[in-house]
């Protein structure tokens, strides 16, 4: 867990002439005064990484007097509520951390959906809930009718129960509730932004951990894993096996109401689009195999060096908010050599030539 | 708008968890005399379409949905576009639509 602030991180928003480096030493050393305009200055960045180095930083200026948590104490911190077919947040509480099981199928496919989720992330890279705070994590189900979605909405999941002609309940499927929670991940590490290139890799990343978090559960290697999201959302009748496939992106489904699935799995097949907010669950094909690719090239499970590259990809402070695929590979081939040495470096190179790529 | 005014209407709903593109529509001359009524009222009830035709909506976070309402009827013709969470004046329309019946992709 992260606890140290960033001071040596280059801003990427800065609001101000002063350095957030700078404005931190004032924060730890400066005068009531002087730490309050920086305080101010500081929080006038609305970006979540700002935020909590600024928080770690009065941590830091603030004398210790409680010890740290015991680790006992981290945990998912689990809450479902039920919405009961309106569209209201949060709704009326039907499970609580420990909580024995209910009737409710959905209820208790959100709790071990979280579950399984803050374990991926905790056992895996030590990352404490979505913001690596221990944030508790409020899910509701049965949200409005028919609703065909599932969401993070900064606070909290929301689950809707489908409308039985094209999709399922949106709790069926693992990978649906690790994406959706990955989306909480990557606003509050990159803040990738929801359009074109970096909304694309925005929704890849949610796609890769979303489907790490099923390999994890089930203890499957890369060339074990089926590497579709998804799947089992499909209602019956739809021609298809899941939403998207991460191994051979454009053979998800076709089907005469749903359309073919039109992800490209090349750079040459990139599709320029105004829907979509330019395509970013179309465009994601290609950063997708290109995880394929690195994941099933190192072998073995893929959160233990594809994952942890991207991982550490997503929490790097050079990694920018308008981040081109280009600029996002070149970061993951810089994290592989940190982590892996110069041959993990050209195991993601060639995962990203592959798809037209060039780093 | 007059009682008997034949109105169509079809809702493209797009992002989403899925990505998907869903299309739905109504047409006033298949439904039961009270429903069509309801649906003149809903579509009567719509902010005014703007006078240039607009780009999609923004989503509002990450796998939230837009939507693009066309609506074809004497008097009032034009696509609006929404995004979640839905303003009050769309809300039940866009509600009645999501369940109204499917149409083809890409149509």
């Amino acid at each position: 867990m992260s606890l140290e602030p960033r001071s040596t991180a280059p801003a990427r928003h800065a609001p101000c002439a002063v350095p957030p480096n700078v404005l931190e030493r004032i924060i730890r050393n400066g005068t009531t005064e002087q730490r309050d305009w920086a305080l101010s200055t500081l929080s006038l960045d609305a970006t979540a990484r700002l935020t909590r180095t600024h928080n770690a930083a009065v941590a830091l200026a603030r004398p210790r007097r409680r010890p740290a948590p015991a680790p006992a104490a981290i945990g998912p911190r689990r809450t479902i509520a039920d919405a009961e077919g309106r569209e209201i947040l949060p709704g009326v509480t039907v499970r609580t951390e420990g909580a024995a099981a209910v009737e409710d199928v959905a209820v208790n496919e959100a709790y071990d959906g979280l579950g399984a989720t803050f374990d991926f992330f905790w056992s895996t890279y030590a990352r404490n809930s979505i913001d690596d705070e221990g944030l508790p994590l409020l899910a509701t189900v049965h949200y409005g009718d028919h609703y065909d979605n599932a969401f993070w909405d900064g606070q909290q999941m929301v689950f809707g129960d489908g409308d039985g002609e094209l999709f399922n309940r949106f709790t069926v499927s693992l990978d649906i509730i690790g994406h959706e929670l990955a989306h909480g991940v990557t606003e509050d590490e990159a803040g990738l932004a929801y359009l074109n290139q970096p909304g694309a890799l925005n929704e890849s990343v949610s796609d890769v951990f979303g489907s790490l978090v099923k390999q994890h559960k089930l203890d499957q290697k890369a060339e074990d894993a089926d590497w579709l999201i998804g799947g089992g959302l499909l209602a019956p009748g739809v021609q298809g096996v899941a939403l998207r496939s991460m191994k051979a992106p454009g053979t998800a489904f076709d089907d005469p109401v749903l359309g073919k699935d039109d992800q490209p799995d090349h750079m040459s097949r990139y599709v320029y689009t105004s829907a979509d907010n330019g395509g970013v669950h179309i465009n994601s094909g290609i950063p997708n195999k290109a995880f394929y690719n690195v994941a099933t090239a190192f072998g073995g499970h893929a959160w233990e060096k594809a994952g942890k590259i991207w991982y550490e990809t997503l929490r790097s402070p050079v990694l920018r908010t308008n981040a081109s695929f280009r600029s996002f590979a070149s970061i993951t081939v810089t994290q592989a050599r940190t982590l892996f040495g110069s041959d993990g470096a050209k195991t993601v190179q060639e995962g990203w030539r592959a798809v037209g790529v060039r780093v | 708008m007059s009682d008997r005014e034949r109105v169509r209407v079809v809702l493209e709903r797009s992002g989403g968890f899925a990505g998907r593109t869903i299309r739905r529509g109504l047409d006033t001359d298949d439904l039961p005399d009270a429903e069509a009524e309801a649906l003149r009222a809903l579509v009567g009830a719509l902010p005014a379409a703007p006078a240039h035709a607009a780009g999609p909506a923004k989503a509002a976070g990450p796998d939230r949905f837009t939507y693009a309402v066309a609506v074809d009827a004497a008097g009032h013709q034009g696509v609006h576009h929404f995004a979640d969470p839905l303003p009050e004046a769309a809300k039940s329309l866009i509600q009645l639509l999501s369940k109204a019946p499917l149409l083809p992709a890409h149509g």
